[in-house]
């Protein structure tokens, strides 16, 4: 022991006097950083609670060492505490500092194999089986820390296997998983075996969780286990991909303990040729839901990954409305539409991009066994309670190089008890939104520019149902001034002009202006950005994912940096 | 020595390994990371190794984007209607690497075709060149050279390809 510790410091020590010499010869060392501060001001108006420490800051500091075929990482996080709307176990768990090193890995690779040991994420399919993936800025992270070992014995050919437990903030999850995938491109395995521009992949997937059962009425299942297969083909234009999951039965605070077993079915067709692109899609999610701790909610220690088939919307105001998939049970369908009209045609010497966009959630068909496994059977299509309706349709136009515009409206249906609560029973109903937006972008300088939205979302809400804080009609206004490469100057204003909530008075007392304003400045792959804002509280979604955020009023100041 | 001293010496190992790396950025700048090796899916259904993207004097430029990032569409815009005269003149070609998720993933190649973008186009779902080359938030662009990296640049304004533009002509001392 101590003759090999010596050694790693003489090694160590003849690395640091080699210095002059080559970087090649000790590797290669790159990271990032992501700070986000934000003070805190009560403002009982919009529901911002008082935070006692004033300000909370999350830093993320990420360090990748390289050499030939061997990676080392790590990834230091800071939480003092976190910011609102993180989960606050982030600065309770493990030591209760907040602070640590929750996440590194050393990696080996080479030709026919790689071995991973320490934290990895992982990805089969489109994850209905397994995803473990890393979204900070909603405070989600399910890395699993244990050991991974791919091999490619021929060209297209791999097989994956793994064992480990996942993140739980600073500590890891109660149960521990381990699983095996094979993913083959037969193109890849057999030359001349597919015509060219054609493409068949296939998979399958297994993942099992192994959590001692202590429950004292219960009798639940200590392994509990999901497979899934997968296809994907392309030929020319036309592409189809389709998935299946399984799932044994795993009673859990999620699916109401319940003892049905789940499944999940995903198919999607798509065509994609110069100026036309066409994608058509079905799910069906049948309590699929998956964690390596039973007793674990949220997006904490999520197994699989069962993204919403409906189209992520990005205009501030219609984000008070996203929809998130009901693990429990839906069927959902989608299709979505790009076209370019090109220059030249009808519509004069600039090109048109058109969107159009549809997605329809419902509820399973389901009828309850009223037994005490809290059964039920389903039928494959779907039944009339609708979680989720969208029509939404965009037209973007060049005029010339300098001048562009945006024109997009939305119209969503939105069951607010099931999406946010889970509940079918009705409290806040159905609401109804119809949103419009016009941007227009100018580039009035060769590195100046000048980008401004206007939008408009009227809302309506059942008759007699509970309204929220936030309710009735918006307005917004945005600008923002671009000096290339550098700054960027950013204010808007939400306004909840038609909320109809009043006070004991009768006065519409909630609305209220939500102002903002930022600066960002960028130098390379350094950004800062510093600002003020009244932020309403709502949903906030990031990549494919959204958290409730609370409201919030203060100042922010956020830095990233790549080295 | 006792046992939970080695773990430490090993983290002081890398640190010092860290700090004459830092200490030496002069002579090696920081910029000059190799393209890290990651396979990945373009939308014709070829795997791509990362590494092989850029293997000779022509620049590469490396665009990581998602189709609910919107300065990354009207980065993406501005480098179509310039990406002929880039390949023209600099030999220059643009790969745009969708860091999109299963849920939006499926959707990349009708986005792309639908709006006629000429580049190529890596499906990155499980963000692992991402990781690789510490990309925080998109946009955020490479220029790469012989697999080295010489550029980068995250968030996007209008403008910026003209930066861009400057950097191709450095790089390979064409253009006027």
């Amino acid at each position: 022991m101590l003759v090999t510790a010596c050694s790693a410091f003489v090694l160590c020590a003849a690395s640091l006097s080699a210095q002059g010499v080559a970087i090649d010869d000790v590797g290669r060392i790159s990271g990032s950083l992501q700070m986000d501060a934000q003070t805190y001001t009560e403002d009982t108006l919009i529901g911002a609670p008082d935070v006692p420490e004033k300000m909370l800051s999350n830093t993320f500091v990420n360090v990748l060492f390289q050499r030939g075929k061997f990676t080392a990482g790590l990834r230091f996080e800071s939480y003092q505490g976190p910011l609102l709307g993180i989960d606050p176990r982030y600065g309770t768990s493990g030591n209760g500092s907040g602070l640590g090193i929750p996440y590194r890995f050393a990696t080996y690779t080479d030709d026919k194999f790689e071995i991973t040991a320490g934290n990895f994420y992982e990805q089969w399919g489109t994850g209905m089986v397994l995803r473990t993936y890393e979204e900070r800025n909603l405070g989600l992270d399910n890395s699993i820390d244990g050991v991974r070992l791919k091999v490619m014995p021929v060209e297209g050919l791999r097989f994956t296997g793994f064992t480990g437990r996942q993140r739980a903030f600073f500590d890891v999850s109660a149960g521990t998983i381990r699983g095996a995938d094979v993913n083959a491109d037969l193109g890849a395995m057999f030359t001349d075996f597919l015509p060219t521009g054609s493409w068949i992949t296939l998979g399958a997937g297994f993942v099992s969780r192994y959590q001692e059962e202590r429950d004292p009425l219960l009798r639940l299942p200590q392994n509990v286990s999901i497979w899934g297969a997968r296809g994907s083909f392309g030929y020319d234009a036309f592409s189809l991909d389709v998935e299946y999951a399984s799932k044994i039965n795993d009673p859990s605070p999620v699916n109401n303990l319940s003892y049905n077993p789940g499944n999940g079915l995903f198919v999607n067709a798509s065509f994609a040729a110069k100026g036309i692109g066409v994608n058509v899609g079905m799910k069906r999610i049948d309590n699929l839901d998956f964690r390596s701790d039973r007793s674990a909610a949220g997006f904490q220690q999520q197994v699989n990954y069962l993204p919403a088939l409906t189209k992520q919307h990005t205009w501030r105001l219609i984000t008070l409305y996203p929809y998130a998939t009901q693990p429990t049970g839906e069927l959902a369908i989608q299709a979505d539409v790009t076209w370019t009209i090109p220059k030249g045609s009808f519509l004069g010497d600039d090109e048109t991009i058109i969107s159009l966009n549809f997605s329809d959630v419902h509820m399973l068909d389901t009828v309850r066994l009223q037994n005490i496994r809290n059964e039920y059977t389903a039928n494959f299509w779907w039944s009339d309670r609708q979680y989720y309706l969208d029509f939404n349709a965009e037209v973007q136009r060049k005029w010339g190089r300098t001048f562009k515009t945006t024109l997009s409206y939305v119209h969503i249906q939105y069951d607010k008890d099931v999406i946010e609560k889970g509940l079918l029973e009705k409290t806040f109903g159905i609401i109804t939104a119809d949103f419009a937006v016009l941007e227009l972008w100018w580039q009035f300088d060769r590195n100046k520019s000048l980008r401004t939205e206007f939008q408009y979302m009227s809302v309506g809400h059942e008759a007699g149902a509970k309204l929220d804080l936030q309710n009735g009609d918006w307005v917004m206004a945005l600008v923002e001034l671009s000096i290339s490469p550098s700054w960027y100057v950013t204010v808007f204003d939400e306004y909840n002009y038609g909320n109809m909530l009043q006070d004991e008075n009768g006065e519409y007392y909630l609305r209220v202006h939500y102002p903002n304003a930022s600066v960002a400045w960028v130098e390379d792959a350094l950004r800062i950005q510093a600002g003020y804002g009244r932020v309403r509280g709502g949903i906030l979604c990031v990549g494919g994912i959204c958290r409730p955020v609370p409201a919030s009023n203060g100042f922010t100041l956020g830095v990233t940096y790549t080295f | 020595m006792t046992r939970p001293l080695r773990p430490l010496l090993l983290a002081l190992c890398l640190w010092v390994a860290g700090t004459s790396a830092i200490l030496s950025q002069e002579s090696t700048p920081a910029s000059s990371q190799t393209l890290p090796s990651v396979k990945l899916r373009d939308i014709a259904g070829t795997t791509i190794n990362t590494s092989e993207l850029s293997t000779t004097d022509a620049p590469v430029i490396i665009s990581f984007w998602a189709t609910w990032c919107k300065p990354c569409i009207l980065e993406l815009s501005a480098y179509k209607d310039l990406y002929e005269k880039w390949e023209k003149e600099y030999g220059a070609k643009v790969v745009a690497v969708s860091i999109d998720d299963a849920r939006n993933a499926q959707k990349v190649p009708g986005f792309i075709k639908g709006r006629a973008w000429p580049f190529q186009v890596l499906l990155d779902v499980n963000q692992d060149f991402k990781r690789a080359l510490n990309v925080n938030n998109v946009p955020h662009t490479f220029l790469v050279k012989n697999g080295t990296i010489v550029w980068q640049h995250s968030a996007y304004s209008a403008g910026d390809e003209d930066d861009l533009e400057e950097e191709l002509k450095k790089l390979t001392g064409k253009g006027s």
